[in-house]
Order: C-alpha cells, then structure tokens, then sequence
C-alpha cells in the first residue's frame, strides 16, 4: 500500500514522526502538538501506521483506527497514569454508523418490555431517583483488543493493546429494574439495544443478550457515571450497560431498550458474530476445524508492563523500578509475576490498591539486570481462581482473547 | 513499598497535559473493595450535541478503485478496510461476500471479482 494516512482527520497539516512506533513520539508532543493538528505513530505489527486524533468529542489524544463509525485506541502510557482511565482516553467502539449526535436527557427513555409482567418506560430522573445507586470499578475490554499481535494476522480491527480500560462506573443494578418490571416465569434470556442503527435496512441491529439469570445477579448494572462524570457520547451517554468481567461486547452503549426474552436469542450479532471456539483461552491452531463455537462471554487475566516500552535501554547493575497494570478477567488478580530473563525466573510483583473484582490493579517491582546486553521482560498475572496467562500466545480465526505473557525487550547499558 | 508509592506515579502523565487536554482525575473516592451502594449525587443532566469527524479518505487510485470507493464507503470509512492486514484473494472475496450477506451491502454479483482482485492488488499476500 503506498497510502501513509488513510481515514486522517481532516487536517491541513500533519507532522509524522517516524519510528513512533516505540511510542516515544509521545514525549514530543508537548512540544510538536502546539503547531501541528496531528501526530503518527508506527503500532509494532505490519500495516500498524496510524494517526493520533484530537478531534473526536470528548476525547483527547487517541490512536485512530476508523473514523466512521469511530474506533480510537487508547494509547499505551496512558495506562502508566493511573489504575482508572480518564474519560477523555477511554478507547471507543462502535459497529454501526449511525450514531445519534444529539441526545437531549429530557427526552430520553429506557424500555423494559417483552416477557414481564409490567412493560416500563423510565425517564432518566427516574432511574436515578426510583433505583438504589451502586458503584463498580471494572475493565472494559474489547473482545478484538490486542488483535493485530495475532500471528498469523487476521481481520477485523486492527488494535493494539489499547482496547481496554478501567472505569469507576455509577448506576443502577439491572436485577433492580428488571424486578419493577417484574419477569415472567420462563424468561430464557435478555436482549439490550442502543440507539446506533445500520446505514442500511439490511444491517443487523446490533443487540446482544445475556441469559437471565446473568442479568439479574446483581452485579449487571446499567451506568449512568462514568468515572464521576456523565458518560462521554462515544461511550455511550446516557445509559450504558456493564456486564462486570466480560468482554465489552456486551455493554450496550446508549441503552433504551431492554427485552426479556422466552426464547433463546437468534440474532446475528449472538449467533454469528462474536462467536469462539470452545477451548481454553479460545485457543485452536490456524485452520483447526470441527471445533464447536458458543458466544463469547468471561474475560480471561492479563497483565502489561507501562513504565519500560521495547527497546528502551535500562541501566545495567542498578535497582530498576518496573511497573504496570494486571486484571484478572472474571475474578481477582491473584499475583503478578515478573522475569527479567526471558521467563527462567519468576518474582513476585507487590500489588496495589485492591479496587474490586474486576478493576485493573496496578503492581511494581524493582530487577537488577546484572550485565550490559538485551533481556527481554516478561509479565505473567494468575487470577484468584488460580488461572495464569498462557507462555504461548492463543490464537482463533476472528482474533478474540488475546491474553499471552507480555514480553518487553529491553537492552541493558 | 506502600499503597502510597502507587499513587505517586499517576504524576507521571506526561502526554495528555503537556498537549494541553484536560485529563479528568481519576477518582479517589473507592476506599472499599468490590461493589458498593454509592453516595447518592444526583447527576446533572446537560443535553449533548456533538459533531462527529468525517472521512475525506477514498480508496488508492488503480484499476477498479472506483468500485471500493462506491461500494466500500457507505457504511463505514475506509479505515475499515485499508488497516487490514495483507489478505489472500480468497480472504479478501471472502470479506466483499461478508459485506453482502451478513450487512447488506448491495454489490452486485458483477462486481464481486473485481472489487476482490482490486483489494488483493492494494493490499494482497
Ligand atoms: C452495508 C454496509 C456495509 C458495506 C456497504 C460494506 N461494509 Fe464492510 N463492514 C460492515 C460492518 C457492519 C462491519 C463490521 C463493523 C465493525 O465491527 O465495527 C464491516 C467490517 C468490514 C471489515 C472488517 C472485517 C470484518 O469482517 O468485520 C472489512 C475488511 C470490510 N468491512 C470491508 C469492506 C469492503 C471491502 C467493502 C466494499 C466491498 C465493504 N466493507 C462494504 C458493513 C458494510
């Protein structure tokens, strides 16, 4: 391809930096950012050129993967900040184009309906006044996150490690509302909505379900907060639902409409779309086949390393403090493991402020890497139902799950 | 080392200040574990109207870009399809036969092979 920028920001001039890949460039913003409307960046896989974007509403700085409908990764340092991710670099997802870009709160309704004894329209006051708030810390990750490391590459979208982020989230619980309503005996599933549509009649909406008695676990909430904050309108103001230690598939954004179902749901985006082998770690080898599919569902512990990039030079001999973030998936982050050598030895990382269940948890530790040379860093998080991250990357056709021991090369000086 | 040592580092933002984008702090406020009933602070709701950026991008000029740029546009930008990874010729069908079948998308059976092959030459392993 000879296109360097392909689907930019419409911007008069540009800046690239070459061999931004290492994400160095960002130091350089500060100075660069002033006089230029946009930077680029080199992600570490083939076709991995992208521009930072500044010109999404209510976002900062973010890598651009897709303008319309937006896709925009987080990019990496901003997981070095803090263990929540501010609003304004919180990644954005969205499958169809037609998002609302007006949404006037007085206006807006959130339908419960279907398989319940007492359909509800309830305004947003209402929600907030009729329903016991609750708080969670949670990551969202998108199933697809980490995609373009997948080898051999696959489809779809081409993220980095930057899908994902970690949100004190405010709301009401679904069990909550879905109890107003009152469900019938033999709902089978609930299917959520938003209010993004396709360009074309002929795209499935998309709605996603969960099995009821998921939905009413009362850990399911519908968010009205976000970080302290309204939700930004690319992710999902007003109402986003969230679905704690699953993929963010699942989290309708713009919620309004909510339908419990009697029937399993057959929609595409359940029954085609977002499906993964049934395996560990929906792991298969490229071209296994006969392997029965289910939709995905629980996430699975990751961890990533946010002080040291590869490539970056460490003094040899010396303490050096490595830091970064781990999630267990769909339980508590056990420990974290870090080897400075390529994965022989292991140490302990100490763990920070436990924020819950689901939250990213930040770790650190120090290593003295003893001779000049490269090393490379290693990161492993087993979670506090005793699953670790896999040594061998997983890999499945649609580039789901990506969850492999993060290695950081590094040179000691 | 203590939890404090852990909130020293989110001083070391460096990228979103120094571009001058207001970061919003990360809360501090979750002192316990695990979920938990909230301090009921009512939002406040304010009426959003945004402009969403457009895409100016159209496909490389070549044999049958055309094509792509009347049947690839509609529904998302070219991003979409320019930030794949280099895709085999079967790959590539495969994803036109996709946009067709499971989105709607109305190519014409006329079309399929030279959409396909215009892909593959732009972007083909
Ligand atoms: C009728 C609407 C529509 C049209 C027209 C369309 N697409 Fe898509 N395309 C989609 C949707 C919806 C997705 C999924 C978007 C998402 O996941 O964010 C998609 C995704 C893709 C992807 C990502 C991989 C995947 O399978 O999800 C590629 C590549 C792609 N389209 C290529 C094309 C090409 C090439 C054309 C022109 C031949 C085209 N599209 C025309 C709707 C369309």
């Amino acid at each position: 391809m000879t296109r360097r920028d392909p689907d930019g920001p419409p911007s008069s001039r540009r800046a690239f930096l070459t061999g931004a890949g290492k994400l160095t460039a960002l130091g350089l913003i500060g100075a660069a950012a002033r006089s230029v409307p946009a930077l680029a960046l080199e992600l570490p896989f083939a076709n991995g050129h992208r521009e930072l974007a500044t010109n999404f509403p209510g976002k900062g700085p973010m890598i651009l993967l897709r303008t319309r409908p937006p896709l925009l990764e987080t990019p990496f340092e901003v997981f070095d900040q803090g263990v929540f991710t501010p609003n304004d670099r919180f990644y954005v997802r969205w499958h169809l184009a037609n998002i609302p870009t007006i949404i006037d709160p007085a206006e807006f309704t959130l339908k419960v309906r279907g398989h319940v004894k007492t359909p509800l329209s309830i305004n947003l006051d209402a929600l907030v006044r009729d329903f016991e708030p609750v708080e969670i810390a949670a990551v969202n990750q998108c199933s697809g996150n980490s995609r373009g490391f997948f080898e051999p590459r696959v489809a779809g979208g081409e993220w980095a490690n930057g899908a994902m982020g970690n949100a004190l989230w405010k709301g009401v619980r679904l069990k909550d509302v879905l109890d107003r309503a009152g469900v019938k005996a033999g709902a089978r599933e609930v299917r959520f909505n938003g209010l993004d549509t396709g360009i074309v009649p002929g795209t499935p909406d998309f709605v996603k379900s969960l099995g009821v008695d998921h939905a009413r676990d009362g850990e399911v909430m519908i968010a009205y907060a976000m970080n302290g904050q309204p939700l930004p309108l690319l992710n999902g103001f007003p109402l986003r639902l969230v679905v704690p230690g699953w993929y963010a598939t699942y989290w309708i954004k713009m919620l309004d409409d909510i339908e419990v179902l009697e029937t399993p749901d057959d929609n595409f985006w359940m029954k085609k779309a977002y499906l993964i082998p049934d395996t560990p770690f929906a792991n298969i080898s490229p071209g296994q086949t006969g392997v029965a599919s289910v939709p995905i569902n629980r996430m699975v512990p990751r961890s990533f390393i946010t002080n040291l990039k590869a490539e970056d030079a460490v003094k040899s001999g010396r303490s050096i403090p490595v830091r970064g973030i781990a999630f267990g998936g769909d339980a508590g982050v056990g420990k974290v493991l870090l080897s400075s050598d390529g994965g022989a030895a292991w140490q302990e990382a100490k763990l920070g402020k436990d924020h819950g269940t689901y939250s990213f948890r930040q770790w650190e530790t120090s290593i003295r890497i003893p001779a000049v040379g490269p090393r490379v860093l290693m990161v492993k998080a087993v979670n506090t139902a005793g699953i670790a991250q896999p040594e061998r990357a997983n890999w499945n056709g649609s580039g789901f799950m990506r969850n492999v021991v993060e290695s950081v090369p590094v040179r000691a000086v | 080392m203590n939890s404090a040592s852990f909130i020293r580092y989110a001083g070391t933002a460096v990228a979103a200040t120094m571009i001058g984008v207001a970061c919003t702090a990360p809360p501090t406020s979750v002192t316990d574990p695990g979920r938990r009933t909230a301090p009921s602070a009512a939002p406040t709701w304010v009426k959003v109207s945004v402009d969403l950026p457009t895409s100016g991008v159209e496909f490389p000029a070549g044999q049958d870009a055309d094509l792509a740029n009347v049947q690839c546009l509609i529904c998302h930008s070219a991003g979409m399809v320019l930030r794949q990874p280099a895709l085999t010729k079967e790959q590539w069908r495969a994803e036109v036969i996709k946009m067709r079948s499971a989105f709607g998308a109305l190519i014409p059976d006329g079309q399929v092979e030279a959409v396909t092959d215009y892909l593959h030459r732009i972007n083909g392993r």
